[in-house]
């Protein structure tokens, strides 16, 4: 397949932890480490609980019900909440995503 | 359960402690086996804390599991819970004969990778042994073994409760005295190595009117969003006689509960006629208020008092500075037996001879 149709296809994203980052529950979130940089951040709820799921392989839609449980917010916010998470983590360098066809 | 049920009984709970000014908010999830509906476990756990930290509340977390499953859910465990319930009966041959999986395959590997795996997270590892009498005569060996392969903080031993299903599988439960002094020598073998051992009808520091969290106004939410004191079937307290339910969660309403009911149930022990008279009357509260002091029960003692009056007795003696009365009392038949089948311990009714 040429890349030209590659972009074509309707793919999906998988999403995993960046090799060089670790981290650590705590009693009201997740710290996030990165073992090149210094310092660490901090995840508060509801974004620790969409770490976990990722972590977790939790494909989406599932994660986005189990989201709105966990935050008591409707399927909207919870769209809202884990592609803002999922972008901003991806910029960042602590996930990486490849996108997967099939 | 489903989401809501789950969601709307961790709400329900914080907002009550918040009210009443506590500041822990403590969920022990069991089943049958919690992990089956691991979509719910995940939810709850991330919803208690996720409450817990916008209400200023500290959130601990509890979980009896048998251990059978993936790395994945062991590290998820391992990170998330305070305390791990894990029920393992000892060496494999044991282990395996009692919680078979299917396929008639053992489950002691998966259960001895999920120990070893928990050794090594900050959690409180309690190892839960179930005796027979096939492994009543090998506690200190067990203990010895736990201690040395895994990192358990506690090891709990009780005696196999017999069901149609025990007696199906041809194990029986132990001996009375045989549990008694085992667990005595096994006790003695974990404290010297800084492990806690338990036996949950023992004395306490504090007089208890439950063994267990009924009449301690504990809520149990069943998959159907009953609530009741009992994590035993429904079916199983009704058929002695007992309503354990105490209210109803309606995830749409908020929780319906019968403060009555929960009254009644604070006090049940006061209506053990078999206890009427035992010194254990207040730390071991009746046993089982479902399986062994149910209403219209036998008013002698069973094996379970017989044990339980034994351990006690000794761990009053180690309490008072007696400890050299223990071994003297362990190793004379004919006193344990007088002591665990005295009809009555009250002052008045007791025959003391005088030389």
């Amino acid at each position: 397949m040429t890349e030209a149709a590659k972009s074509k296809r309707v793919g999906s994203f998988i999403f995993r932890c960046a090799p060089e980052v670790s981290w650590a529950v705590e009693g009201d979130g997740i710290i996030l480490i990165r073992q090149d940089r210094e310092g660490v951040i901090k995840l508060g709820y509801p974004q620790s609980a969409v770490w976990d799921l990722i972590t977790q392989h939790y494909p989406f839609d599932k994660m986005i019900s189990l989201v709105s449980a966990i935050d008591s917010s409707d399927d909207s916010t919870s769209i809202r909440i884990v592609a803002e998470s999922l972008r901003e983590w991806v910029n960042a360098g602590l996930l990486i995503s490849e996108r997967v066809y099939g | 359960m489903d989401l809501p049920t789950a969601v709307a009984s961790i709400d329900w709970m914080a907002d009550h402690l918040q009210r009443i000014g506590k500041e822990k908010l403590e969920i022990h999830f069991f089943g049958g086996e919690p992990s089956v509906a691991w979509d719910v476990l995940v939810v709850a756990v991330h919803h208690a804390r996720a409450v817990a930290a916008r209400r200023g509340l500290m959130v601990r977390l509890q979980i009896s599991t048998n251990g059978v499953f993936k790395e994945d859910k062991v590290r998820f465990i391992g990170d998330y819970f305070d305390s791990v319930v894990l029920s393992f009966d000892g060496t494999q041959d044991t282990h395996d004969r009692l919680r078979p999986m299917s396929q008639h395959e053992g489950s002691f590997e998966a259960v001895a990778r999920t120990a070893a795996s928990l050794s090594k997270s900050p959690v409180e590892l309690c190892l839960r042994c179930c005796v027979t009498q096939d492994s009543v005569l090998h506690l200190q060996e067990i203990a010895n073994w736990f201690c040395d392969t895994f990192q358990p903080s506690v090891i709990n031993f009780e005696p196999l409760q017999p069901t149609p299903a025990t007696f199906a599988m041809g194990v029986q439960p132990p001996d009375p005295f045989d549990f008694a002094i085992n667990y005595e020598h096994a006790s003695r073998t974990l404290e010297k190595r800084g492990i806690r051992p338990v036996y949950a009808a023992n004395l306490t520091k504090a007089p208890r009117l439950s063994f267990c969290p009924v009449g301690k106004d504990a809520l149990i939410v069943s998959p159907d969003g009953q609530i009741s004191e009992c994590y035993l079937q429904t079916a199983e307290w009704r058929v002695r006689g007992l309503n354990l339910v105490c209210g109803q969660v309606e995830p749409q309403r908020g929780i319906r509960l019968d403060f009555q009911a929960i009254q009644r149930m604070r006090f049940l022990v006061t209506e053990k006629p078999r206890c009427e008279h035992c010194f254990c009357k207040w730390s071991c509260a009746g046993g089982c208020h479902v399986n062994h002091s149910y209403p219209g029960c036998s008013e002698s003692y069973d094996d379970f008092c017989i044990m339980t009056r034994i351990i006690t007795a000794c761990s009053l003696l180690r309490e008072l500075g007696y400890e050299y009365l223990v071994e003297s009392l362990l190793n004379d038949r004919s006193a344990l037996v007088a002591l665990s089948l005295q009809k009555s311990d009250c002052i008045e009714d007791l025959e003391v001879a005088y030389d």
